[in-house]
């Protein structure tokens, strides 16, 4: 049974909860603490120097041997910001991935018109705002005090699927951190989440109560609910603006943003066109071209980068009459002291620019370091449940690692056997004949094997099942190498082919050809000879 | 196939507290899967909860799963070979609230997975295939303790197919200096092999209500092509691996609370620039069969409503991108309306249930013929006196990186219909 730490403490627990009594809660957390220091001390990933005390400062190791770092500090207007965010992959060297993160405008727009929030420049989520948290809002976690008061929340979660094949599967653990801000009748839970992958998840959950109501229960701007038919609660608009000062190159000036595009063709293909820009931008989402935006340490294919898909992107806060920049889901800039709010920014820097779209104004974003500033926006249409506290409303986006782990997350390290080839033997053949012939290797772990090619007789080609299949076309001498993989590692073989050309047929009597093309059709003239293939560690 | 309503009651059961809860959570299953429990629990507690007769056909196997808070989900599931994992006859018990319809019949209506060096896609349901495929045996995943994270479960047909996993969610409410409110829910999932391709197609039934389908791409991207239009160099000793589409599309027959028929609304709240910016709410009740895209900009969503007026809410909030193919009309809607006929099954790939349909007809010409995709099925029909079908569409791209080899990292497709006006208030915090 092949169970994390983190499953074994878990069956652990519930044990334990049936025979002592104690609360599950109360024991996962103290199985939460053996177990984060049991990953810290059987991790090989070593701690980043951080320029942050003691107190600020979060190291998390999982069982896949990842780690994440990073410095935290609380402020009166955004609360939460991330800072010096540093991610080790499982074996690999740290790699800084932000310099800062934070959630930079919580905007809120009624139906009405009547009134628009911007709570973190109007109100903020930190200071007074910031709620004293007790051991019930963090029953799987520990508390970390802003000050002297309990506010953050930090624990760690086992989530979805990492892969699945035919045997074998593994789930993400994360790191997660949350405070809840109380402004007005919203609470919002602002929320990081750090996956083991390296993913980088920011979220909001907006729980409390219902804000705003009219008496004026024919207006089209909201819902009567259940048992109250006097109040109408009127419909809004959140939107989260983050604001994500990466640094994933050398230095703080060397990323390169860009968007990729998957443009369909009239003949129903799709082909990828990427464009890397070089001044600062705002962009909208093409929902019919499926982009997505990446920022990557250098203009190299494989370089280590992060991935934004604008997945959670089904409701767009349009008003572009009074705030122009709601016409953009995503935005980049030259990183400046100045520009710290999306919205509202002049309110608290009079000498700077107030939103996010007048930051964006042509700057070269070349050997600059770079900002993103990304929107994700939900309607809230009232419901009866929302009465009387309202149940949380999660809205965020995933920054996924890309081209930062050697391979598939959670499957170094797994026992496997490589898979081994039945005993190849070299082929003859004429041009003409038809081919159709398994190849076959044996996995002990029963893997999924794929099978590939090259040096192959024109004609003749390999499926990833290992037929080989086709005709031959072209007489010659070929050298054929052939590849199994499992889920780890491959096994290479080769063997000849030689191929004749059909001797010209002079006389009637086809049926005699025919029977001539089919005994030679390639896989009885053979010799058998020992193999001499190599195994290969996967990558 | 229309399903009969289910009884309000739990069913029958032995309560299994041990491996997949704690807290009083109960999860009742039959005796067979008590002993498979036992089994990996390590430990067994046999308290007869309810002796009462399952409403599950023959083929399937009930599920009724408790959380301590009174709140309870009951179902009856399946794995199909053509559909994998099937949910009929779920409901829903609120704390406090009384046993209540959900859904008739909920699964994934087809997969297309679009390679984009190709002109068409390959449907990755194809009961074509499943029928040449017999003799070979089944594509369904059996489930172990390597790949499921849960317990296992046993179907009828197919052995160890079902992983049942209780998770912690997030926070589900807080206000102000009140202690939060947590809550857990329960995911089932089924697995099945297209050529190197792992798909999981599992359910979350979440304590306050929601529902939330999910569909998983992982397993061996095998497609190879030397092109960078359409490819993708993952690793130097490897050849290119050409990028993909996936749409999956699923297939909810909802039966809500009593046995009215249940309808559809439409919400929509378009900017009035002329009116000060406001948006006023614009719901339509859609009574025809139709196909609708969604509006990002209007907030565009969908009510299932029974006469009783609780319902569940389709909000596309995750639906960020839309899938478009010059030759294929249903695809570049996100939602489809069409009246319940057993043998609509497919959004495409619909032939050999079409066909089948047709050979039933012969001897019963009154009976209807299926069409071949989602473009045959949404004709006009009215959606009144049967139950409606819905069929949601997601798409997201695979292109492979260093991450996704040689196991393609999970990409997954989820969305939640949530329900609105179930209840008078929030169950676990009642109006004072």
């Amino acid at each position: 049974m092949n169970l994390s730490i983190s499953q074994r403490v878990n069956g652990l627990i519930q044990q334990l909860a049936l025979t002592t009594g104690l609360t599950l809660h109360r024991l996962m957390g103290i199985a939460l603490l053996a177990c984060l220091s049991t990953s810290t001390s059987t991790s090989t990933a070593q701690a980043v120097e951080l320029n942050c005390d003691a107190h600020s400062r979060i190291s998390e190791s999982f069982d896949n041997g990842a780690r994440w770092d990073l410095c935290w500090e609380s402020r009166i207007r955004e609360n939460l910001v991330l800072s010096e965010v540093h991610y080790t992959p499982p074996g690999g060297e740290p790699l800084r991935v932000l310099s800062s993160a934070r959630l930079s405008q919580l905007h809120v727009a009624y139906d009405d018109s009547d009134v628009t929030y911007n709570d973190v420049t109007q109100y903020g989520l930190g200071g007074g705002y910031l709620q004293t948290l007790s051991a019930a809002d963090c029953p799987l976690g520990n508390l970390l005090n802003v000050q002297t008061r309990p506010a953050i929340c930090r624990w760690r979660n086992q989530g979805d699927a990492a892969y699945r094949t035919a045997n074998r599967a593994a789930t993400t653990q994360s790191l997660n951190l949350f405070s809840v801000s109380q402004v007005g009748a919203y609470a919002y839970i602002i929320n990081w989440t750090f996956h083991d992958d390296g993913a980088v998840e920011p979220g909001v959950g907006a729980t409390g109560a219902l804000q705003r109501s009219s008496s004026d229960t024919k207006l089209p701007f909201g819902r009567l609910l259940q048992g109250d038919p006097d109040t109408l609660w009127l419909s809004h608009t959140h939107n989260y603006y983050w604001r994500l000062d990466f640094d994933l190159g050398s230095a703080a000036n060397d990323d390169r943003f860009s968007e990729t595009r998957y443009v369909p063709q009239s003949d129903g293909t799709r082909i990828r066109q990427t464009r890397r820009f070089r001044t600062e931008q705002a962009l909208s989402i093409q929902p019919e071209m499926q982009q997505r935006w990446q920022i990557s340490a250098s203009d190299g294919e494989d370089s280590p980068a992060y991935l934004i898909e604008p997945t959670h992107l089904g409701h767009r806060f349009v008003r572009t009459d009074v705030e122009p920049y709601s016409e953009y889901d995503l935005f980049v800039t030259v990183a400046s002291d100045c520009e710290r709010f999306a919205s509202q920014n002049a309110r608290f820097n009079p000498d700077c620019l107030n939103d996010v779209l007048q930051y964006v104004d042509g700057q070269s974003i070349v050997d600059e370091d770079i900002v993103l500033w990304h929107r994700v926006g939900f309607h809230h249409m009232p419901r009866s449940e929302d009465q009387r506290h309202m149940h949380a409303h999660w809205d965020g986006f995933v920054m996924q690692a890309q081209n930062v782990l050697p391979g598939t997350s959670g499957l170094s390290g797994l026992p496997n056997q490589a898979p081994v080839w039945q005993q190849l033997i070299d082929r003859d053949g004429e041009t003409g004949a038809d081919i159709h012939t398994q190849l076959q290797a044996d996995d002990a772990d029963n893997d999924i094997l794929s099978y590939s090619a090259t040096g192959l007789p024109p004609g003749v080609s390999l499926s990833t099942r290992g037929h080989l299949h086709g005709r031959l076309q072209q007489a010659g001498l070929y050298t054929v190498e052939v590849v199994v993989r499992d889920d780890h590692s491959h096994a290479v073989e080769s063997f000849k082919w030689t191929v004749g050309e059909v001797a010209p047929v002079t006389r009637k009597g086809g049926g005699a050809a025919s029977v001539l093309l089919l005994l030679s059709a390639g896989v009885l003239l053979a010799w058998r000879r020992p193999a001499t293939g190599i195994m290969h560690p996967g990558s | 196939m229309i399903l009969p309503a289910r009884n309000h009651s739990p069913r029958a059961g032995w309560m299994v507290p041990k491996c997949f809860v704690g807290q009083g959570n109960t999860f009742a299953i039959p005796r067979a899967l008590v002993v498979i429990s036992a089994l990996l629990c390590g430990s067994l507690v046999t308290a007869d909860a309810i002796a009462q007769q399952s409403a599950c056909g023959t083929q399937q196997t009930a599920i009724d799963y408790a959380f301590s808070s009174g709140a309870m989900w009951s179902l009856c599931l399946m794995v199909e070979e053509s559909h994998g994992l099937t949910i009929t006859s779920a409901s829903y018990r609120a704390p406090g609230d009384s046993q209540r319809n959900v859904l008739q019949l909920a699964h994934i209506g087809q997969v297309l997975l679009h390679y984009h060096d190709e002109p068409d896609p390959i449907p990755q349901l194809d009961v074509a295939h499943h029928q040449e495929r017999q003799s070979q045996g089944s594509d369904v995943l059996s489930m172990n303790d390597n790949t499921c994270a849960g317990t296992v479960l046993d179907m009828n047909d197919h052995p160890a197919a079902v992983c049942a996993r209780v998770r912690d969610n997030r926070t589900l409410a807080k206000y102000a200096q009140r202690p939060s409110l947590h809550s857990r829910s329960l995911e089932l999932s089924s697995a099945f092999q297209r050529d190197t391709l792992t798909w999981t197609v599992s359910f979350t039934f979440t304590e306050d209500g929601q529902v939330s389908p999910g569909l998983g791409l992982s397993g061996r991207a095998s497609r190879t092509l030397a092109d960078s239009r359409y490819s993708q160099t993952v690793a130097a000793h490897l050849p290119p691996l050409v990028r993909a589409t996936v749409l999956a599309t699923w297939r909810l027959v909802f039966d809500l609370d009593t046995p009215a028929i249940d309808t559809i609304e439409q919400y929509e709240f378009p900017l009035d620039a002329a009116d000060g910016n406001r948006r006023p709410m614009q719901v339509t009740t859609l009574t025809t069969e139709r196909q609708l895209r969604a509006n990002r900009e209007t907030f565009r969503g969908w009510r299932i409503v029974d006469a009783s007026g609780a319902g569940y809410y389709l909000d596309p909030a995750n639906n960020g991108f839309s899938y478009t193919h010059p030759r294929m009309h249903w695809p570049g809607y996100e939602l489809a309306l069409t009246r319940l006929k057993p043998c609509e099954r497919f959004a495409a790939g619909n032939a050999t249930v079409s066909l089948a349909s047709r050979t039933e007809s012969s001897t019963a010409e009154s009976s209807p013929v299926c069409g071949l995709s989602l473009d045959d099925f949404v004709n006009g029909e009215s959606l009144q006196g049967a139950p409606p079908v819905v069929w949601y569409g997601q798409s997201r791209v695979l292109d492979p990186h260093r991450e996704h080899w040689p196991v393609i990292r999970n990409v997954r497709l989820t969305f939640d219909l949530l329900p609105f006006d179930w209840t008078a208030s929030s169950p676990f915090e009642p109006v004072d």
